[in-house]
């Protein structure tokens, strides 16, 4: 019995998948092999372990959709449902809407025409146009050349305002800014200036604090020589 | 329901009997659940690889040549289904046995209880983790013939390979959970004793 073959009927007997003769036989091997022995009892511990997985799995519901098409299987029928059940329902509600907008524009008798001044829709019978004797009241109104001299006119007008407007906020601008550079000069003039009294000052105590220490530089050398000449005569 | 009513029922909706697909659903709903979440121990990949299962027999089971292999292919198809899964997320949901046992060295860092304090929640999640660190062709073995009860020439009918191919593979499987579990400090009862 070659390797292969050792584990094909090691495998039959430990699923039992094998017949009464072919089992004994294979016992027989079994006794006299305790190495195949303990590997049957390797495997077989080895399943029951496997078989102590008792997770409990639970499949939830199932909907099947087809992913071709909208078209889903209820798991229930097993016929395609939801899909092909919207598409018709759909489609008969824009059948049933063109019907009822014709039927209720037919009963209230609508027209649509074309006018000199647009699009004229009208239920019922259209109105006729109105005579009247009134005079051409187009004579009041003014000229195309009119209104584009008027336009012109306006636009030049709004050119002019914008114009000053702008020159007027340039000029105010430029006023601030001399302002602001004329604060900055003034500033800058009286920092320097106080700057120039305490540096002066400064100076001036200095010169004051050296001609002290200076006297009293020299009022200590006199008294030293006052004492040498005094112990010279002493000696 | 045994095979022969389930042929019936195949012939049934071959023939555009909704009904009988409701039926079918029913039937297999929990066992192809049941297969993929032991795939990938995960909720939202079970539910999902159970819908497109569902979806694509629906399209294909008029085109099914024998009822009584109905069985055999819907699991081949949850199966497919899973493999493909697996390669289109890269195999970030598969992690390499011998790259983990490298790395892992047991269970050490992670919340694993004294083995005896194991408890069944505990030992579910910690044998769901080490079937997910099996090659895909064991763990699919050991899932089908352990958790699904299938004969070895079932199996290979699913997995369209030689019966001692699915018998090399489920040997090689069972000793590499072994060695996982063994790893991981799982000195239980039930490795030691045969």
């Amino acid at each position: 019995m070659d390797k292969k073959d050792a584990q094909s009927r090691l495998m039959d007997y430990l699923y039992d998948e094998m017949g009464p003769a072919e089992r004994r036989e294979f016992e027989e091997i079994l006794r006299n092999d305790p190495g195949l022995k303990q590997e049957l009892d390797d495997m077989q511990s080895t399943r029951n372990l496997l078989q102590e997985d008792n997770t409990e799995i639970k499949p939830g519901n199932l909907l099947l959709i087809k992913p071709d098409s909208e078209t889903s299987v209820d798991e229930s029928s097993g016929t395609p449902k939801r899909g092909k059940i919207f598409t018709l329902t759909a489609i008969a509600a824009i059948a049933a809407a063109i019907l009822l907008t014709f039927s209720v524009f037919s009963f209230m008798n609508l027209q649509v025409s074309q006018t000199d001044n647009g699009t004229l829709i009208t239920f019922g019978t259209a109105p006729a146009p109105q005579q009247t004797n009134e005079p051409d009241q187009t004579e009041a109104y003014i000229t195309k050349a009119e209104f584009y001299d008027m336009m012109d006119e306006l636009q030049e007008r709004n050119s002019q305002v914008m114009a000053t407007a702008l020159q007027q906020t340039r000029e105010q601008h430029q006023q601030q800014m001399e302002d602001v550079i004329q604060t900055l000069t003034t500033y800058y003039s009286q920092r320097r200036q106080q700057d120039l009294v305490l540096v002066s000052e400064g100076l001036a105590q200095l010169e004051e604090q050296t001609y002290y220490k200076f006297l009293q530089t020299e009022q200590t050398i006199e008294d030293l020589i006052f004492a040498l000449n005094v112990q010279q005569s002493n000696d | 329901m045994d095979n022969m009513d389930e042929a019936v029922l195949i012939k049934q909706i071959q023939n555009g009997d909704s009904d009988a697909y409701s039926h079918l659903v029913e039937k297999w709903h929990g066992r192809i659940y049941r297969f993929a979440y032991r795939f990938f121990a995960d909720e939202a990949d079970a539910r999902d690889i159970t819908q497109k299962t569902f979806i694509k027999t629906y399209q294909n089971v008029a085109g099914l040549k024998d009822p009584d292999k109905f069985s055999s292919w819907i699991y081949r198809i949850a199966n497919n289904l899973c493999l493909d899964e697996l390669k289109r997320a890269g195999r970030r949901k598969s992690t390499s046995l011998e790259a983990y046992i490298e790395q892992s060295g047991g269970l050490e860092g992670e919340e694993t209880a004294p083995d005896t304090e194991l408890q069944n929640k505990e030992l579910g999640i910690i044998i769901q983790k080490a079937l997910l660190m099996l090659p895909d062709e064991q763990r699919t073995v050991i899932i089908l013939k352990e958790y699904e009860g299938l004969k070895f020439r079932e199996i290979a009918d699913i997995l369209e390979e030689p019966e001692n191919t699915v018998k090399s593979r489920l040997y090689y499987g069972l000793k590499s959970t072994r060695r996982v579990l063994t790893n991981w400090n799982i000195k239980h009862e039930y490795l030691n004793n045969g």
